[in-house]
């Protein structure tokens, strides 16, 4: 089992640095790729709210925490222009990063009183494009009833998941 | 996570243009035969066997024999679960990425390279590692 208090994600993008930082520094573009819709601009120190803007679908969630072995816990989609993230740090075509609640859909959730993980953007210039790798860490803060919720939920599968496709593509 | 190479096949399966319209025919109709399948397809019979047998290793069709003919029937169930796969990692870090990737590496491709299958008038990209969620 590999750490437990962060996700590590690391892509290449083919698109130039300019590009991917405009796709998360603009609210509007943060916003449609991520699901959620945004007021105003990011800027360090700055709380962002918005709101869920991506159709939920619960029965899906319960199935996969089950596959996943977790204990199943409902989805609470967050009032309407509550806050989203609350940004720490900006550098242009460089690092961007904020904290909020993991997994802020749970209804096990306390938003008034839920410690915030670390999200972190590093952009980086190769020859194919742009390196991105997101951190989120701070999982180890999170309430035990609900961390390996929250992270496996954040974590996705998807990476697992192509590496099985390629696996079967390549005939191996 | 024992349950994912499940859905793996699933959409392995999926990944095919010829497997997708024979899941699409079986959808439609309860128990069709290979003849019937192969009638518009643009391969073989033979080759529509083959994919039907990927099919059913997927646990998205299954056969029974009827007199001296064997129908092939969907099974509903294994879509079912790929899908509830699908909406369940749409919260996570990977789905989130694969929307970004979608979004600013642009134009859009055309075509999504295709797997390798030996057809006769195959003019298959080199390219096999599906990109993003089917």
């Amino acid at each position: 089992m590999a750490t437990t208090d962060k996700i590590e994600k690391q892509v290449t993008l083919r698109a130039p640095v300019g590009r991917v930082w405009k796709a998360l520094a603009d609210t509007e573009e943060f916003g449609a790729w991520f699901g959620v819709k945004l007021e105003g601009q990011f800027a360090a120190g700055r709380s962002v709210r918005g709101t869920f803007s991506e159709r939920i679908n619960e029965a899906g969630i319960l199935e996969y925490q089950k596959r996943l072995g977790l204990p199943p816990s409902k989805v609470k989609i967050p009032e309407p222009n509550s806050v989203f993230c609350t940004v720490v740090s900006m550098e242009p075509e460089r690092y961007f990063s904020f904290r909020w609640i993991p997994y802020g859909i749970d209804a096990e959730a306390d938003p008034k009183n839920e410690p915030t993980t670390l999200v972190e953007f590093r952009l980086e210039n190769v020859p194919e494009g742009t390196l991105l790798t997101i951190v989120e860490s701070g999982f180890d803060q999170v309430p035990k009833h609900r961390r390996e919720r929250a992270f496996r939920m954040n974590e996705g599968g998807w990476a697992a998941q192509a590496a099985n496709i390629q696996k079967h593509v390549d005939g191996r | 996570m024992a349950a994912e190479p499940a859905v793996a096949d699933v959409f392995f399966a999926l990944g095919d243009r010829t497997r997708l319209s024979l899941v699409t025919k079986l959808g439609a109709e309860r128990g069709m035969s290979a003849t019937a399948l192969s009638e518009d397809a643009k391969v073989t019979r033979q080759a529509i066997v083959k994919h039907l047998r990927v099919l059913e290793g997927a646990g998205l069709v299954t056969h029974e024999k009827r007199g001296r003919e064997v129908l092939y029937v969907l099974e509903g169930g294994a879509l079912v679960e790929a899908r509830a796969f699908l909406d369940g990692i749409s919260a996570g870090w990977d789905r989130a990425i694969e929307r970004l990737r979608t979004m600013v590496e642009e134009p859009p491709r055309a075509k999504r390279p295709r797997q390798k299958v030996k057809v006769a008038t195959s003019k298959l990209s080199k390219r096999s590692v599906p990109r993003s969620i089917p």
